[in-house]
């Protein structure tokens, strides 16, 4: 460049403007797009030229953009540097259609590289006294919010005032629709002022600004006007973006610069009078924000936070319930931990701790006993009623006679309460999946309740009763569950008192037990929200406690990433989306504070081809599964390289390494769960899922392990094997021991029945589905008089566990024997 | 005098191609039936001594491949050496015999060879706990 910048001075000395342009246009091509500091110089020294020779300049410019024929990037050039020399000269000096036409390729994107200085072209544009197009206006707006070190940006989108909003997004068509266009148009002042919701909170400044816009305008319209725009986030682009190479998913992105309209939006709703919608837009606001967008991750975190901030700011009950709701639901550990601490703060306030603030939040949505309630409308009833974790919303006429649809004089006289209903119903819906999911995680929160707190918060709850009522609980010690009414115990007898309340746990039961409650749940006809009674217990076995402090139960697996990296997000761990780039990262870990420890998963990358391995951001679409371990809960951090290695201690400031847990010293329900999770993340992840990698998936790589697995639903692989299976089991010895049954194969012996899954070969022994752990020897062993296996090895291992387990009262190998 | 047909099925449902072998007596003990094939197979093996030999079991100081075994050093095998460890690799459940539609677990029980008997080698994997 500097040599460049030589010639170019050379030429302006010498007045040359012919032999300048060519300079320029050299020095241009060879900077790639990258106006630098350099330039700004050279501009600088190119605008004070006199007008005479900057006519001759754009002259010369023109007459060689005409011979350059029509490389878009030349194009780009030559009309950027007559934006600088002719910026007051008559209009065809800048060969205004090819400018315009430019300018409007630009409006198709979502940004561009600052340094291409694209600026200059609008600067020319705006000094002929015409307006940039909207959809360029908003381009150039974008690049200012997105762009490094931009000055020459941020000024020139300080001229560019209208459209109000950036055109191409559904909700803000729609509220630039309102806008009348004079100056004193008071909602076109609302839109200003939520446009300058920059920060991260809002100021005491901008709150009294923003009182005075909403007493000007009225908060009932504010809020039906505003509720209105933003039922239309997270639609389809109105006007969609040519996405370029490495771009992330920008159709499904928030306009970055009408984000900030949207959180000005947001907190203005909290300065209004409490209202249930209000608190519904925004919980639906920040669920919308943190949707994720390919190649970017949760779509706009910013907005997101501001619907928190929004919602902890409302003193109302439904307020807090959209906090406690989505407190249950939100994953992305930014916003969480906001979450968490308008929680604490709300908790703090009225003297509770925050397990307690999340419980008192669930509203009853107008559930007047547990799960049920009448609402009269004129002579017709409506009535809700809770099926399992859906609402349903009845009717029935004025005879009393049920019928299917809405009644023609509910929808007439009784428009705003139907719409009401139907809110409350969707609200049912959604808080019983969110408490669904509270409840599941208070295994592992050690919660007793006293008694009477808990049939008021939970048994008798009218939404959360509908859950607490089909779980099992101990008061003071003894399992009850809830039947006819009623309190109960195995053998049906009521219980009305008692003082301290736990969740019901398999673990640590005896197998007699846990089969009763079965039974007792079959006999009073209770389907349970999620697993309690039926939960797969995990208990330690011989290799566990021969390997001392890990596990390598669920290692060697294969796992596509980004379900992994949700689904462990869903239960409670912390998990690093693995990138293929030189970087470390901790495994995936649950921290479990009641218990003072923490689990890790240990995992890597796997492969390296980057688009075959990858994604198109780099991320790895796979990862390899290691050990399972624990540690005390403060232990520093482990981590290793993302191609995979061994992990280490990041030790800081002389921290001494910690080791990990003795397994047999974790406490078994902790393990149990733990493991519980594991094993979900393999089930469900495992690539030996996808029936598409019959091949081997990339190269074959994952014939053997494809083969040698699959889980959870049988597919087409197993459902073979099960028809093989109906075929061979007759012509063997132990043929009047097994029987086929859904998904397992049932093995009798003489200790126990154990069923053997068909996808994968994992057993589970019959009474209490407890998980029995034999696998097949390694390969690294020789192994005499053993055949390769061209075929099915899953079955191969089926029937040989099959027989094994046939004649269990033969079994030598004492680490199967010890787990029977 | 008879001819029986050995399969060795995987248990992908595939079924070897089935091949015969002439057995002269009426009624042979299952000991005696593995026996007989292994020397078959074993002595079209030293006919031809190629890299892989594909058989019932692994024979000692080889290699798994895909499709067999493959010797580090070509060589004949001993059809008694290899006898042996087909029975104690049946013993350990190494492999099922099926007769017709029945499983032998038994190597001295007696098998009544009718002509176009089937007999089915089905192999199996060994197990530890875990």
């Amino acid at each position: 460049m500097r040599s460049h910048t030589q010639k170019i001075r050379n030429q302006i000395d010498a007045g040359n403007m012919g032999r300048l342009a060519d300079e320029v246009l050299k020095a241009a091509v060879a900077n790639h797009g990258f106006w630098g500091d350099e330039w700004s110089e050279l501009f600088d020294t190119l605008r004070n030229l006199p007008v005479e020779e900057r006519r001759r300049l754009a002259h010369a410019l023109i007459e060689r953009f005409r011979s350059l024929g029509t490389e878009p990037e030349t194009r780009q050039k030559v009309l950027t540097l007559l934006g600088i020399v002719a910026r007051d000269l008559p209009d065809d000096f800048f060969l205004p259609t090819e400018r315009l036409a430019e300018l409007e390729t630009l409006g198709a994107r979502h940004s561009y590289w600052h340094a291409t200085r694209l600026d200059l072209l609008a600067e020319a544009e705006l000094a002929t006294g015409r307006r940039l197009a909207p959809s360029v206006v908003a381009v150039f707006r974008r690049t200012a919010l997105v762009a490094y070190r931009s000055e020459h940006l941020v000024e020139l989108v300080k001229k560019l005032t209208t459209p109000v909003l950036n055109v191409g997004e559904a909700w803000a068509d729609h509220a630039m629709e309102q806008l009348t266009g004079s100056d004193d148009d008071p909602w076109q002042a609302l839109l200003l002022h939520a446009l300058t919701a920059t920060a991260s909170k809002p100021s005491a400044k901008w709150d009294k600004q923003a009182q005075a816009l909403i007493d000007s305008i009225g908060a009932d319209r504010v809020r039906e006007t505003a509720l209105s725009w933003l039922a239309l986030v997270g639609r389809p682009r109105t006007i969609p973006l040519e996405r370029q190479t490495y771009e992330p998913d920008i159709n499904n992105a928030y306009d970055p610069y009408n984000a900030n309209a949207l959180r000005g939006l947001a907190w203005l709703l909290s300065l209004l009078p409490p209202h249930p919608d209000t608190a519904r837009a925004l919980g639906a606001l920040v669920e919308t924000s943190l949707k994720k967008v390919a190649g970017m991750g949760p779509r706009n975190p910013k907005v997101a936070n501001a619907g928190v901030i929004a919602l902890s700011r409302v003193d109302s009950e439904a307020a807090l319930a959209e906090l406690a709701r989505l407190a249950t639901r939100v994953t992305y550990k930014n916003t969480a931990k906001l979450l968490d601490v308008a929680l604490e703060a709300r908790a703090t306030a009225l003297g509770l701790s925050r397990e307690e603030i999340e419980e008192l939040a669930v509203p009853a949505y107008g559930l007047t006993e547990v799960g049920r309630a009448l609402h009269r409308l004129g002579d017709v009833t409506a009535l809700i009623e809770v099926h399992g974790t859906k609402s349903v919303l009845g009717w029935r006429n004025a005879a009393g006679k049920e019928v299917k649809s809405v009644p023609a004089a509910v929808k007439r006289d009784h428009a705003d309460e139907l719409k009401e209903l139907k809110a409350a119903a969707k609200d049912i819906d959604k808080m019983l999946s969110a408490q669904a999911e509270r409840l599941d995680r208070q295994f592992l929160a050690r919660r007793t309740w006293a008694y009477d707190a808990w049939r008021e918060r939970y048994i008798d709850h009218p939404l959360v009763g509908t859950l607490a009522r089909r779980l099992l609980w101990t008061v003071d010690g003894r399992p009850v569950g809830f039947a006819d009414g009623e309190l109960r115990t195995l053998t049906d007898d009521p219980v009305t008192t008692g003082s301290e309340v736990e969740l019901w746990h398999p673990v640590g039961r005896e197998p007699a037990e846990i089969v009763a409650w079965r039974d007792w749940l079959e006999r009073h006809e209770i389907t349970q929200p999620f697993k309690q009674a039926h939960r797969e217990v995990y208990l330690l076995t011989d290799a566990e406690r021969a390997t001392g402090t890990y596990s390598n139960r669920f290692a060697a697996h294969v796992l596509r990433q980004h379900q992994f990296n949700s689904l462990a997000a869903i239960r409670g761990w912390r998990n690093k989306l693995r990138l293929c780039v030189d970087d470390s990262a901790p495994p995936a870990t649950r921290e479990l504070p009641q218990w003072g420890l923490r689990a890790e998963y240990w995992i890597e990358g796997d492969g390296e081809e980057y688009g075959e391995d990858t994604t198109e951001s780099g991320s790895y679409l796979r990862l390899r599964t290691d050990q399972v371990r624990f540690y005390p809960i403060d232990a520093p951090e482990n981590s290793a390289h993302c191609y995979g290695g061994e992990y280490s201690m990041w030790l800081r400031d002389g921290q001494d390494p910690v080791e990990p847990l003795p397994l047999t010293g974790i406490p078994p329900l902790a393990l149990s769960e733990v493991l519980r999770d594991v094993d979900l993340f393999v089930g469900v992840a495992s690539v030996g899922n996808d029936p598409t990698w019959q091949d081997g998936g990339p190269g074959g790589r994952f014939q053997e392990y494809w083969s040698g697995y699959s889980f959870g639903e049988l597919n087409q692989s197993a459902e073979t094997r099960r028809a093989l299976l109906d075929r061979l089991i007759p012509r063997l010895a132990i043929a009047d021991r097994c029987t086929l049954e859904g998904r397992f194969l049932h093995v009798k012996g003489e200790r126990h029945t154990y069923k053997i899954h068909l996808g994968s070969g994992n057993i589970l022994m019959t009474p209490n589905d407890q998980y029995l752990c034999i696998v097949p020897k390694s390969a690294t062993t020789p192994q005499t008089g053993y055949l390769p296996y061209e075929g099915d090895r899953t079955l191969a291992v089926i029937l040989s566990k099959a027989m094994m387990l046939a004649k269990d009262t033969e079994i030598t190998d004492p680490t199967i024997l010890s787990q029977l | 005098m008879g001819m029986v047909t050995f399969v060795d099925e995987t248990t992908s449902g595939d079924r070897g191609a089935g091949w015969g072998l002439e057995i002269a007596e009426e009624r042979l003990a299952l000991r005696e039936l593995i026996r007989r094939r292994v020397f078959q197979e074993v002595a079209e093996f030293n006919a031809r001594t190629p890299e892989v030999f594909q058989g019932l079991v692994q024979p000692n100081d080889t290699e798994r491949v895909l499709n067999g075994y493959a010797l580090r050093t070509p060589r004949r095998i001993d059809p008694e050496a290899q006898t042996e460890l087909a029975l104690k690799a049946f013993a350990g459940n190494g492999f099922l015999v099926l007769v017709g539609d029945r499983q032998f677990t038994d190597l001295d029980e007696e098998i009544e060879l009718k002509l176009g008997t089937e007999v089915t080698f089905l192999k199996l994997v060994a197990l530890v706990g875990g």
